[in-house]
């Protein structure tokens, strides 16, 4: 996959005004723009990938009500982020208090894709990849892993982040520092345990 | 498997390049598309039936084009969890992000609407275009940003009629003259009660409500009868809304909607 392509924003900046005025925007320009960006966001967030279609469409489901109030003073990527991270905390919050999620959080990430034995080795190497990075964002404590999600996956900036969670920027470069360690120990656990697997 | 090239960045690379699939996007437009052109039809059904029975096809694309967004919004949320088994008790916690700043509020009147049961079924996978099939959709340079739609708004009476088979709320005045203000609130509760109470014989629903749906509907009967001077009729639908979603997801525009009720303190 060709991860490097994507630029430093990934998602899409699509209003460069300088002044703050109510964009025309309707749901499916904004859908079609964003939702890609979205799905990645609440999967990286924690939702699982059973109920990552419903909490997508429940991000939908504000934007298509909050949209005519967009006034474009946030960009419309951050505003979007914003709601998305609501939305993966009540997912997060549902999911802990089912046995069965509580369950599937501890294993890492039950649902990561497998790789078959057809697929070529780059192709495995991305899924391993892939894998062994999801079950470290997973051991990451929330408050740590938003951070790091909005910083190191979908590119935000600090200010941005802090913006959308509401807390200091020096919270922010914190989190992001102590995520940071605790995502790159997981890895090297995570490394280490895949080597000595047989 | 090689781990030597590896580094952090490329871990964090993977998860940048965690997009769907191609097939996951389309399920995924489809889905969403399959919301909004639903509720074009429902409105289309609703608003102007005796006007336009026409088929779906074309004239309701049309019809979804020129419908504002509130429309809009209200009839996505109300048949887009039916059609998609949104989980919605997520939603009661939600919260607008840093609101002044991120998200302005949502228009304090919006058109009430009540899709029909046919609306759904009328979709087929043919409708379910992606938007560059489907331009009406995608694009309305001139929509209107949310305005109500009084021609729209269902009546308690209209509500209770619809739904005959649903087991009703408890009524204490089942009867209510039709001039009895504080009579025709409980009519009003109850009669969107009698609507969104869960059904159990509905086993077919996986969801049988959604929560999203029910409190749109809920506060924007309670907003219509505010702009309509009929206090008591959004005390008693604001009241609802509280006992029913205490911590819903539209809360804050329900204690808006409270404040908006008086000056005087005491209420109705």
């Amino acid at each position: 996959m060709n991860a490097g392509a994507l630029g430093r924003r990934a998602m899409p900046r699509p209003l460069p005004s300088a002044e703050p005025q109510a964009p025309v925007l309707d749901l499916a320009t904004v859908y079609e723009a964003h939702f890609r960006y979205v799905w990645r966001c609440l999967r990286s967030l924690g939702v699982r990938d059973s109920q990552l279609e419903d909490a997508l469409q429940d991000v939908f489901i504000v934007v298509q009500r909050r949209l005519p109030e967009f006034d474009g003073r946030a960009e419309l990527g951050t505003w979007l982020y914003a709601i998305a991270l609501r939305i993966a905390r009540k997912y997060r919050e549902r999911a802990r208090r089912e046995p069965a999620s509580l369950e599937a959080a501890r294993e890492g990430d039950p649902e990561l894709p497998r790789p078959s034995q057809q697929e070529s080795g780059d192709r495995a190497l991305e899924r391993e990849r892939l894998a062994l990075a999801r079950r470290a964002l997973a051991s990451l404590a929330d408050d740590k892993r938003e951070v790091f999600v909005l910083a190191r996956v979908e590119q935000m900036s600090a200010p941005e982040i802090a913006e959308v969670l509401g807390i200091p920027l020096n919270t922010v470069y914190s989190r992001l520092r102590a995520a940071r360690l605790a995502f790159d120990a997981e890895i090297t656990r995570l490394r280490g345990s895949h080597r000595s697997t047989p | 498997m090689n781990w030597d090239d590896d580094d952090d960045s490329v871990f964090e690379q993977a998860l940048r390049a965690d997009l769907p699939s191609l097939s996951e996007q389309n399920r995924l437009r489809q889905r969403i598309l399959a919301a909004g052109l639903a509720a074009g039809t429902a409105l289309a059904s609703t608003n102007v039936a005796a006007a336009a029975q026409a088929s779906f096809g074309a004239s309701a694309l049309s019809k979804l084009s020129a419908l504002s967004w509130p429309a809009k919004l209200g009839l996505a949320a109300v048949i887009a969890a039916p059609v998609a088994g949104v989980a919605l008790p997520l939603a009661h916690e939600y919260e607008p992000v840093r609101a002044a700043a991120l998200v302005s509020r949502v228009r304090s009147s919006a058109a009430t609407v009540r899709p029909q049961s046919g609306a759904k079924a009328a979709l087929s996978p043919a409708h379910l275009l992606p938007p560059e099939a489907a331009p009406g959709v995608a694009t309305e340079p001139g929509s209107e940003p949310a305005r109500a739609l009084p021609n729209v708004a269902v009546r308690p009476s209209a509500l209770a009629a619809g739904n005959p088979s649903t087991p009703v709320a408890p009524n204490p005045s089942p009867n209510p003259p039709a001039n009895d203000s504080a009579s025709s609130a409980q009519a009003a509760v109850a009669a969107f009660a009698s609507a969104h109470e869960p059904a159990a014989s509905e086993a077919q629903r996986p969801r049988d409500e959604s929560t999203l749906a029910a409190e749109t509907q809920l506060l924007d009967r309670a907003f219509a009868a505010l702009g309509a001077g009929d206090r008591s009729t959004a005390a008693a639908l604001i009241t609802e809304h509280a006992r029913r979603f205490p911590n819903g997801l539209l809360r804050q525009e329900r204690e808006r909607a409270r404040a908006r009720l008086t000056p005087d303190p005491k209420g109705d």
